[in-house]
């Protein structure tokens, strides 16, 4: 139960009939007739008793809030119930909430108005469209007095909303050229304990009976020789979420950052899915990271991390060398979620690939600069701009090209479906070809 | 073609209306008939202009209120009305005024159910039952306890009486009010 404050002042309704009754008995006394002043008593009388209820104004109400899922998903309903109560009876108490802090809608938004009682409990439906930690509210109070003499206003903040990007539209994932030594669901090159064919050899003591292949074993040896099947080992992956957080770009809801972090949480669910370890760096002037781990508890930790992103505004130049040796684990697959327009962020991502990792980046600018004609400028002026966007155009490519030289695969963004995972052809890069197109 | 019936919120603009205008219409109906009826037309015209205005901007309400009080001092300058209409007219500007801020303050909300305006009115009929008995009160007192009391003497002595009664009343209870929040 939080106290709202509530400032009190004397109704619209009380200063009409009051002008409406001072200025009847002033004609009364003016012209000589009791006309006037007949007509103002009522008026007069409801403005006394409207006024004598000065005590029965409470300097504060108990705002109570309800949020059924305090933790949810972009555009999913959130119930939100408050139950605002008062000491004494009021005439009026009226709710509105209020979604100016907050990138969402609450449907129908109009007051609750509720007349005559002390206690009254309201349900509202918001739908937020961008990740992030939010407040709920303003709520705005309007109470009245019994007979509407005092008007009270107040206004205070909800409960704190914690919404998470979107689930993962990635189907398919990349398997990284580097895997651990731990039993894991990508098969491995090497032959283990696995359900994935790799080959057959010759039997050697030890093996189980029943991986012998007899047909080969009957076809191609002699009569003390056998052959047994071999079986691909199934290892897990380590795999880092990097998101670059030192620019935002782009109209709200859809800018850089909120789509890296939409990105990084596609990639970090659809790799614990499959049982990998999953870490994520944000790479911003104070680098936040969190070491790969296992489990859909370490999503949520990925995602709480990610949510703090938005309000750093640390003016510190991000530096990978800082970052612990369990952060960023030797071969660990790297995706790294930029627009690629902070040098120190494309510092960065070459500093990754000659660290030895497979470097995965999604470039997330959704668009170009834009090149608008300004009142006054002419055609020189705007062939200038024209020129300056190809200018970009071509550095840009210069950049990527470079970046895809040292073995750094591309991808392009897609609002609709995310990250392509099933273009990204990983070995080719370990021999330091790359094959990778950037998809236009 | 089926004829839509205004919500609860319609009905209480709708009552806010008749009162105002019922206020309105009660100045000219209440003239003396030897004087020329078009400056009290007129009158009477803006103040229901005033008056419809105010249902939809409450804004207006106040120059209603104020044109229907002028009327009413200049029709009592020609001896008219009697001083049951002018009660009446009184009570009509207290529901006018009512029934407009219940009218403003359901704006918006799409809760506003019959029931709700019934605890409304629950929550003002002491208001409302008061201002009539007082009213009456003072309309016998006025003609009926004091009749040889002229008016300009009774006025002398009574309106400055009402006036410093109420101030009494309202400012008791603030005083009250101050000295126990320090």
């Amino acid at each position: 139960m939080t106290p709202a404050r509530i400032e009190w002042k004397p109704s619209r309704l009380v200063w009409r009939l009051a002008w409406f009754g001072v200025l009847g008995v002033g004609l009364a006394v003016v012209l000589g007739r009791p006309e006037p002043l007949v007509a103002a008593v009522p008026a007069l009388l409801v403005v006394l008793l409207g006024l004598r209820e000065a005590g029965q104004r409470p300097a504060a109400v108990r705002v109570s809030v309800d949020v059924v899922e305090p933790v949810a998903f972009e555009d999913d309903p959130v119930e939100v119930q408050v139950t605002v109560t008062s000491p004494v009876v009021l005439g009026e108490i009226a709710m509105e909430l209020v979604a100016s802090g907050l990138p969402g809608d609450v449907e129908d938004p109009g007051p609750r108005v509720t007349f005559g009682v002390a206690d009254v409990t309201q349900t509202w439906t918001v739908r937020v469209h961008r990740w992030g930690r939010w407040t709920l509210g303003p709520l705005r109070l309007r109470v009245r007095t019994p007979s509407w003499g005092y008007v009270g206003s107040g206004q205070l903040m909800l409960s704190e909303l914690t919404v998470f990007p979107p689930p993962a539209r990635a189907r398919d994932i990349a398997v990284p050229p580097s895997l651990l030594a731990r039993v894991g669901s990508h098969a491995a090159q090497r032959s283990g304990p696995g359900v994935e064919f790799a080959g057959i050899r010759a039997y050697v003591p030890g093996d189980a009976v029943r991986r012998v292949n007899w047909q080969v074993s009957s076809r191609r040896g002699r009569s003390d020789d056998l052959f047994v099947n071999e079986y691909a080992a199934e290892r897990a992956a380590d795999v880092v979420a990097i998101v670059d957080t030192t620019t935002d770009v782009g109209p709200p809801g859809r800018s850089s950052l909120d789509e890296s972090v939409r990105g990084a949480a596609a990639v970090v669910q659809a790799y614990l899915r499959y049982a990998d370890r999953v870490g994520v760096v944000a790479l911003s002037g104070r680098l936040r990271w969190l070491a790969p781990d296992i489990g859909m508890r370490q999503y949520y930790r990925i995602v709480e991390a990610l949510l703090a992103a938005r309000h750093d505004t640390s003016a510190f130049e991000p530096e990978l060398a800082r970052l612990p040796r369990q952060a960023l684990p030797p071969g660990a697959l790297a995706f790294v979620f930029t627009p690629l327009l902070d040098p120190h962020a494309i510092e960065a991502v070459r500093n990754l690939r000659e660290r030895g990792h497979p470097v995965v980046v999604v470039d997330v600018l959704s668009g170009e600069p834009p090149v608008h004609r300004l009142p006054g400028d002419d055609r020189r002026r705007l062939a200038d701009k024209q020129l300056g966007l190809r200018i970009w155009r071509l550095e840009r490519e210069a950049l990527l090209y470079g970046l895809q030289a040292i073995g750094v695969t591309i991808l392009r963004w897609d609002p609709v479906t995310g990250i392509p995972l099933e273009r990204v052809r990983l070995q080719p890069i370990l021999r330091g070809t790359p094959t990778t197109r950037i998809p236009r | 073609m089926s004829v839509r019936w205004p919500g609860v919120r319609g009905w209480v603009r709708l009552g806010a209306l008749g009162a105002g205008l019922g206020m309105v219409a009660m100045v000219p109906l209440s003239l003396p008939g030897d004087i020329p009826p078009e400056p009290a037309l007129l009158v009477a015209g803006v103040a229901g202009l005033a008056v419809l205005a105010g249902g939809w901007f409450g804004t207006y309400v106040p120059l209603a209120l104020t044109i229907s009080i002028v009327s009413l001092g200049i029709a009592a300058a020609f001896d008219r009305p009697d001083l049951p209409s002018a009660a009446v007219i009184g009570l009509l500007a207290c529901a006018y005024v009512l029934l407009a801020e219940l009218a403003d303050s359901c704006r918006g909300s799409s809760q506003v159910r019959g029931a709700e305006v019934r605890r409304w009115l629950r929550t003002v009929q002491g208001l409302m039952l008061f201002s009539v008995a007082g009213t009456v009160a003072v309309v016998l007192f006025v003609a009926v306890v004091d009749p040889t009391l002229t008016p300009i003497a009774g006025l002398v002595v009574l309106a400055p009486l009402v006036l410093l009664v109420v101030v009494l009343l309202v400012l008791r209870p603030i005083r009250r009010r101050n000295v126990g929040d320090r």
